[in-house]
Parts: C-alpha cells; sequence; structure tokens
C-alpha cells in the first residue's frame, strides 16, 4: 500500500486517471476467457460447501474440493485478491481468517505476490495482527496502489466502459472472496457485486446506480444489476470464496441487522454458480436476483443449481 | 489501510443545522464507556462516506445528517454510537420501523425502543439512534443501555408515529410487526411488485400478522387513489411473475387478485383514497377483516 486512501482521494485518482489510460479489448477477452479450465475433474466439485468453526480450516478444506490450490496457482504466479471488507459492524464484512487463509495457500504454493485489490474497513486487522499465526500472513499481504485503467466492455448492455483497479487486469490470478449478505437495493450481495470494489466510484460506479437518470442509489435496480453483470465480462475470477459464516439477514449491506451463523465457507470457480447457490442463505434463488439472471444470460456461468457437483463437507 | 474516516462537513444550511455532538455523552457520564474518538459527523449525500451502499434508504425516508462515535471501556469492547437526524419524526419512526423491522427486545428509551443481539435503536421526535457493540457480552450489553439512556436524556424533541401506522392494527388479531413505508425502496425489501414503482409514490405501512400481511398506500384523495389503482393494476396485469389474475374476487368482493411465485395468494382493493393489499391471507379470513377496514378508511361510502 502506498499510502492511506479514503473515499474523496479514491474518487479524485479514478477521476484523473479515468481517461488517462485505455485498455484495448483483446486484453479483455483474454482475461474472460479465465486461466483455469472451469470444468472440474473427475472428483473434483463444481462446488464446495464446508462447515466447521476454524473458518481458517474451512477455507483451506473448500478449495481442496474443488482441486487443491495447485490448480490455480503455480510458482512465481501474481494474485490478486478482492475481499469484501469495508463495511464495520458484524456479519457485514469477510472474515480475515478466510482471506488469510486464501493468503497462506498462494503462499505455500509459490505464488510471487499476493496483493488486496480494495482496501479494508478501520481496525478490520486489527484481532489478525494480535494473532501469531494470522499476523505471519497478513505481513506478506501487499496493497494495491489504486490506480485506475479506463477499459472497453463491448459485450456490455449498458456498460460500455468501466474504469477498474489496474491491478485487476494485470495480475495472473483473480479471486474474489466476498460474503453473502442482503443488499437493500440488489436483494444480494455476493461474488458479481463485490467487482464493484475494483471499479472506480466515478465514473463507473456512479453510472451503475444513476446512469439511467434515476436519483437514489438503488431507484433503477434492473439497470445496477444489468451494469454489474456487465462490469463482470472485464474479468471472470478464477477462484471464488464466500464466506457464509456468519452474516447479517437485514439491513444489508451495512447492518447492523441480524445475525445468521450457518458456518459456512463456500468455494467454486464459477461466480455466477456460487452466488446462485449462496442466495439460498438468504431465502432465495438465482433466477430471483435480477444480477445473476443478467450475469447468467451474458454466459458467465451456470445459475440452475441442480445442475452442479456440490460436496458438503464438515469439519 | 482505512477507507472509512469521517469527514467533518457542514453541507447542512448553518441556520437550521443541529450540532449533532451535543448529544454524545461525555467521558464519565455512562461509567466506564469514554469517547474514544471525535465525533464524524456526515451530511446530506455525504451519508455514503459512512454507509456506502446502505445510505439509500435513509435517504428515502428522508434524512439530514448523521453523527457517528466510537466508545471504549478500556477492557478491549467498544460501542459505536449513530446519531441520525431526519426530516420529521415520521421519517425517524419510519426509518426506525424499517432497520427494526419491529424486532427485538423492547426497552425504554425515546419513544420506541428495540434491543437485538448487539445492537439498539430508538426513535425520539425527529431523531434515529443506532448503538451497536462488537459482542453480545452482559458488558456490552449494559453499556448499549447505559448509552441509549444518556442520549435519550439528551434529546428533548418529541413527535407520534403517522396515523397511517395505526390503521393495521386489526380487532381481534394480536399487535403486528408495524413497517412504515415512504417510498419503494423500503417496499421492495418486503414485496417486489414489479420493475417500476407499481403503486407509485405513496405513504404505506406493512402490517405483518402471524399467518397473512396486510399492505395498505394511502394517496391524496380519493380521486388520485382511484388514478394509481388504475396504473397499478395496469402494470400487475402485465407482470409475468403474477399468474391466477382476476378482477373480482367473487368469495371476498376484492378488486383483483393474483398468485405470486412463491404462491402466495393476493388480495388488492381500493378503499376510500387507500390501496389495501392482503397477502398470504385465508379468503373468509379476509373477508371480516375487508369489512373493518371499509368501516374505518371509508365509513361513508
Amino acid at each position: 500500500m502506498d499510502q492511506p486512501i479514503n473515499r474523496r482521494s479514491f474518487i479524485k485518482t479514478a477521476a484523473a486517471m479515468g481517461a488517462a489510460t485505455v485498455v484495448g479489448g483483446g486484453m479483455i477477452d483474454d482475461l474472460l476467457a479465465g486461466t483455469i479450465d472451469s470444468t472440474p475433474a473427475a472428483g473434483m466439485a463444481d462446488i464446495a460447501v464446508v462447515t466447521g468453526a476454524d473458518y481458517f480450516a474451512s477455507t483451506i478444506k473448500a478449495v481442496e474440493l474443488v482441486g487443491g490450490i495447485k490448480r490455480f496457482v503455480s510458482k512465481g504466479s501474481r494474485v490478486a485478491i478482492l475481499p469484501n471488507a469495508v463495511c464495520k459492524y458484524p456479519g457485514t464484512n469477510v472474515k480475515p481468517e478466510i482471506v488469510l487463509a486464501v493468503v497462506k495457500m498462494c503462499n505455500d504454493a509459490g505464488a510471487r505476490e499476493v496483493c488486496s485489490l480494495k482496501e479494508t474497513a478501520e481496525g478490520y486487522w486489527r484481532r489478525a495482527a494480535e494473532d501469531k499465526m494470522l499476523s505471519t500472513h497478513l505481513d506478506t499481504l501487499k496493497f494495491s496502489s489504486q490506480k485506475f485503467v479506463t477499459v472497453p466492455i463491448p459485450r456490455g448492455k449498458k456498460l460500455k466502459t468501466a474504469d477498474i483497479v489496474k491491478d485487476l487486469l494485470e495480475y495472473d490470478l483473480y479471486i474474489t472472496i466476498a460474503i453473502t449478505k442482503p443488499n437493500a437495493g440488489l436483494g444480494f450481495t455476493g461474488g458479481l457485486k463485490n467487482l464493484m470494489g475494483a471499479s472506480a466510484y466515478e465514473p463507473t460506479n456512479r453510472f451503475c446506480h444513476f446512469g439511467s437518470g434515476s436519483k437514489g442509489w438503488y431507484d433503477d435496480p434492473s439497470h445496477l444489476s444489468q451494469c454489474i453483470a456487465d462490469l463482470n465480462l472485464i474479468r471472470k475470477p478464477d477462484l471464488c470464496l464466500t464466506d457464509a459464516t456468519e452474516f447479517i439477514t437485514t439491513n444489508g449491506p451495512f447492518g447492523p441487522g441480524k445475525i445468521a451463523s450457518p458456518h459456512k465457507v463456500v468455494a467454486g470457480v464459477d461466480v455466477v454458480a456460487v452466488d446462485s447457490y449462496c442466495s439460498a442463505f438468504l431465502g432465495l434463488t438465482g433466477p430471483e436476483i435480477e444480477m445473476i439472471k443478467q450475469a447468467y444470460n451474458h454466459g458467465l456461468g451456470k445459475m440452475a443449481i441442480d445442475t452442479l457437483k456440490i460436496s458438503e463437507v464438515t469439519i | 489501510m482505512a477507507i472509512l474516516s469521517p469527514v467533518v462537513v457542514d453541507a447542512v444550511a448553518p441556520e437550521r443545522a443541529t450540532d449533532l455532538r451535543r448529544y454524545f455523552p461525555q467521558a464519565g457520564e455512562v461509567g466506564a464507556w469514554k469517547p474514544s474518538d471525535t465525533a464524524g459527523i456526515f451530511a446530506g449525500d455525504d451519508l455514503y462516506l459512512l454507509i456506502d451502499g446502505g445510505a439509500d434508504i435513509y435517504h428515502e425516508y428522508g434524512f439530514r445528517q448523521v453523527a457517528a462515535r466510537d466508545y471504549a471501556d478500556g477492557q478491549g469492547r467498544s460501542i459505536t454510537a449513530e446519531l441520525y437526524e431526519m426530516t420529521d419524526p415520521a421519517a425517524a419512526y419510519g426509518m426506525y420501523s424499517f432497520k427494526t423491522n419491529d424486532e427485538g427486545k423492547p426497552i425504554r428509551a425515546g419513544h420506541d425502543a428495540r434491543l437485538s443481539e448487539y445492537y439498539l435503536n430508538f426513535w425520539k421526535g425527529r431523531f434515529l439512534a443506532t448503538l451497536i457493540g462488537f459482542d453480545s457480552s452482559t458488558v456490552t450489553i449494559a453499556g448499549l443501555l447505559a448509552l441509549a439512556k444518556a442520549l435519550d436524556d439528551k434529546i428533548i424533541d418529541t413527535g407520534s408515529r403517522p396515523a397511517l401506522a395505526g390503521l393495521v392494527r386489526l380487532n381481534g388479531y394480536p399487535a403486528p410487526r408495524i413497517i412504515y413505508l415512504m417510498g419503494n425502496l423500503a417496499l421492495d425489501n418486503f414485496y417486489k411488485f414489479g420493475p417500476q414503482n407499481v403503486f407509485g409514490p405513496a405513504e404505506g405501512v406493512l402490517g405483518k400478522f402471524n399467518d397473512f400481511d396486510l399492505l395498505l398506500f394511502k394517496y391524496g384523495s380519493p380521486e388520485e387513489g382511484r388514478k394509481r389503482w388504475q396504473e397499478a393494476l395496469g402494470k400487475l396485469r402485465q407482470n409475468p411473475d403474477f399468474s391466477n389474475k382476476a378482477v373480482g374476487d367473487p368469495k371476498s368482493g376484492a378488486g383483483f387478485s393474483m398468485t405470486d411465485p412463491k404462491g402466495r395468494f393476493y388480495l388488492l382493493e381500493i378503499i376510500g383514497d387507500c390501496v389495501v393489499i392482503f397477502i398470504g391471507i385465508d379468503r373468509t379470513k379476509a373477508a371480516s377483516i375487508q369489512k373493518e377496514l371499509r368501516d374505518r378508511l371509508a365509513p361513508d361510502r
């Protein structure tokens, strides 16, 4: 991390960088194809769901069930991770243990560096920093310098260009680390929505919320849903982790709200499938959530859970 | 690493601005709990700096400014106190009802207060206070209650619940959970009637009973109500998510009925200047409630 950044400087940086650097569409096509074969080998799950009180261990087990970290990370590779950890209250952020388990696995597999694309809420790492084992992994985590580039989205239906963190395009692998929770406008927050954390508020996120002429952030959820699906055309995650250990079920995305505690960590390579699966934690289904439906329509993944091989394990 | 640094702003016009900081208890006023930072104030559109995507619902109800301050007990526990100044008591009550969903344990603070597992909400006058502990220990809960009392004592505003909120209380039924609605975003969190705002700009109330829900939208006049009713029926007829649509339910006499994708039955009716919607109700039970509501909402008809 170069220096602490707040939303104001974040916006200024985005605005300043927005038109400065433009990435060609060919590079996006390469990223959209993904670096990982999403077809699971024999015995490998499409989605792994691990239940347990030790979230660090659950994360490692979940990744093992979808092929193990070496399926994704090779020696010397550079890994970008995107944890959803910008809120403050219980059940609104990915557990630090889950993020740090990913960091550990990447390091063990020989990654040259692991970089978080997004800043985290104040105090987020406090407990991890006090834990000897977790702090070891935290010390190796780099933070993005938050430089943004403008990328075209030729297949985007509403969002035709986006300003996103340059590191999202430059790292060899992209791992999304989302949390299941409700969103007042979209109904659900997961891996697809998480990518907004790597895009600039100005102009991209502002367009997603207000681009259709709406006055409020969620006045036009259809427009926002389509924009999020379009945004996900930029780069498919190579690995998706979703925290369903403890999360709010009301007053999302910020909370405070009622907490559900299924103690589950979910992993997969198909962000649409993982989101569709996780929406059930809130009593929803993938097709009920327009953002998931539009991502499916873009061919970004599978929405029908009953067609997937799901491996559920308790540790 | 933080991105949510409080920013002190003065976006509220000086002559109308209330200095929210004066309501926060100082060191020594709530036992061991002492302020651990200065109060950050976020006004108008800057609310998103504090709560990002959670800001819109406050604006829908009518948001003016919020102050947030952290307290610590010196033993590693902390509480964040948020004091929201809304535009009027109806906005404060509405946001309170939306946030609490009328759940949690009722406690004495403000006009209404509820304590949940690790947080507490109360409203008083045009203010809504949300106090959040980061654990549910006895010490933290005691801290939440003490801070709520201290804030409550300093707020001298008064206000009353909007009259509409009382209209979904029914004779012979336990008091429902009540959510007061001032826009489509709040409604969408409970029921989606379509991609657009089907019932138009309206004050509304949702009563959640044990085995059914009752939704009521109130318009400025019976004429406006009829106009909105016709527009809403047009949109509902075109919405493929609903099935079994019928005008004039023969058993209840309601104006329109339909079934949602989850199989829940809806009965809709216009009574005076209100649109009334029963969800998940038995038709026979609905008929007796309809009579009560017709007597209450349009006694002269």
